[in-house]
């Protein structure tokens, strides 16, 4: 914990409508990562990648059970008033954030992605956006946000597994 | 695979990862059988994530009152479930080996909290026997149940028994509603004078059978300094680490 906290804390946060259900998140998180550390294969990716990658399951079940209960909040809870540690706010995510990426394989194909599919997939990969508050956000359509997200999620596992391209160019050809 | 059904598989495996699926969409991916990809894909999201997150400086550190609330959730505990009337504990968690960042990573975050557990293992006899034990060593309060208008808890008795000097306790159940483990859990929460009443002590989860009384031990995640009310809540399984208190069943405390 002390080691990944900040990681899974940060994007528990930034998935998390209010500190309590990041805490919940983090504790199954956790649990998720003693039971699943033995999958961790470093030829593969980093141990942060894999710890994101435990973490973001989570939360996006987690964000996918809230709105099927139709209990979607985006506001802190006052339950968080006594830490005001946990109630901190989210930093937002940097416009330019593609030119502080370091040398690593994962933020080459960060920085390969056409601009406009990067923003989109950043938005859903760090800040937990779905595909309609992305479309919000930016004025976009809806199909086109996902496009973009999915075109740049397929390139980047590309990149970082050396796979074939396979039918994501079908994915490309659509708007 | 044709071309379209290749598509449509990576458009479902995409959202899978980044938005999630309803269950419609996640059973027709689970019929297509392709793991492999779309754990290559978790994991390319979660390198984007982790290495996005460090290049835009966006780490916040976990707060030590969380670590410590959440450590008191993750650590391995025995948990009673009872079966007509018997309360047996469950088994610690699995065995299974972790890597050794995972295992160091536990025991930082012990070495943090400093405060170790005080569970059943060890401990050979049932939790009825070391409950008549405890209760004959003296100095152990006994607080009868109080039941609220709580369906669960209509008719329901029994007591807390617990040792502030030896940190144990045990409660005692009649008439409490049996609850099915796959949609909700009892969850016994500590309210310490010593500590913020917003974060009560996990006091531990557990399940109780039709039938019979149960005995249940304590399972004080923290050190209880002087407890002022025992609250039992139905909560999600495994429970939660805050709760929102929206089903409290039973309380008890001390007299005065």
């Amino acid at each position: 914990m002390a080691r990944f906290g900040s990681l899974v804390w940060s994007l528990a946060r930034r998935y998390s409508p209010t500190p309590a259900d990041a805490e919940d998140a983090v504790q199954d998180v956790f649990v998720d990562l003693m039971r699943s550390a033995s999958r961790f294969d470093p030829s593969r990716g980093t141990e942060n990648g894999f710890v994101a990658m435990i973490t973001r399951r989570r939360l996006v079940d987690q964000a996918r059970r809230r709105t099927a209960r139709r209990e979607e909040t985006r506001s802190d809870s006052a339950d968080y008033g006594s830490d005001p540690a946990s109630a901190a706010a989210v930093p937002v995510l940097p416009p330019d954030v593609e030119q502080k990426l370091d040398a690593s394989k994962a933020a080459r194909a960060i920085v390969e992605l056409a601009p406009e599919v990067r923003e989109v997939l950043l938005l859903a990969t760090v800040d937990g956006l779905t595909y309609a508050e992305i479309a919000e956000r930016k004025g976009l359509p809806l199909g086109t946000v996902k496009t973009y997200a999915r075109r740049g999620l397929l390139r980047i596992r590309e990149q970082l597994a050396g796979a074939t391209p396979r039918a994501h160019e079908e994915l490309e050809a659509s708007p | 695979m044709s071309a379209p059904e290749l598509t449509r598989w990576q458009e479902l495996a995409c959202d899978a990862v980044l938005v999630g699926l309803d269950e419609a969409e996640r059973a027709e991916l689970d019929a297509l059988d392709v793991e492999a990809e779309l754990f290559a894909l978790e994991l390319a999201a979660g390198e984007v994530a982790a290495t996005t997150l460090a290049a835009g400086e966006l780490a916040m550190a976990l707060p030590g009152a969380v670590a410590e609330r959440v450590l008191a959730r993750v650590e391995p505990r025995p948990h009673a479930a009872p079966r007509g009337g018997e309360v047996v504990p469950l088994a610690s968690r699995s065995p299974r080996p972790w890597l050794p960042w995972a295992v160091a990573a536990a025991a930082v975050v012990l070495a943090f909290v400093g405060w170790s557990r005080r569970g059943e293992e060890g401990r050979a006899d049932g939790p009825v026997t070391s409950r008549q034990q405890l209760l004959a060593s003296g100095e152990t309060a006994r607080l009868p149940w109080s039941a609220t208008k709580d369906e669960a808890a209509r008719g329901a008795g029994g007591e807390v028994a617990w040792n502030a000097a030896l940190q144990r306790g045990y409660m005692t159940f009649r008439g409490l509603a049996p609850n099915d483990p796959k949609r909700s859990q009892y969850q016994l929460w500590i309210f310490d004078a010593e500590r913020d009443e917003a974060f009560p002590v996990d006091g531990g989860v557990f399940d109780v059978a039709a039938g019979g009384e149960v005995v249940v031990p304590i399972e004080a995640k923290l050190r209880v300094g002087k407890a002022k009310l025992f609250a039992i809540t139905v909560e999600k399984p495994g429970g939660v680490v805050v709760s929102k208190r929206e089903r409290i069943v039973l309380t008890a405390s001390p007299p005065g």
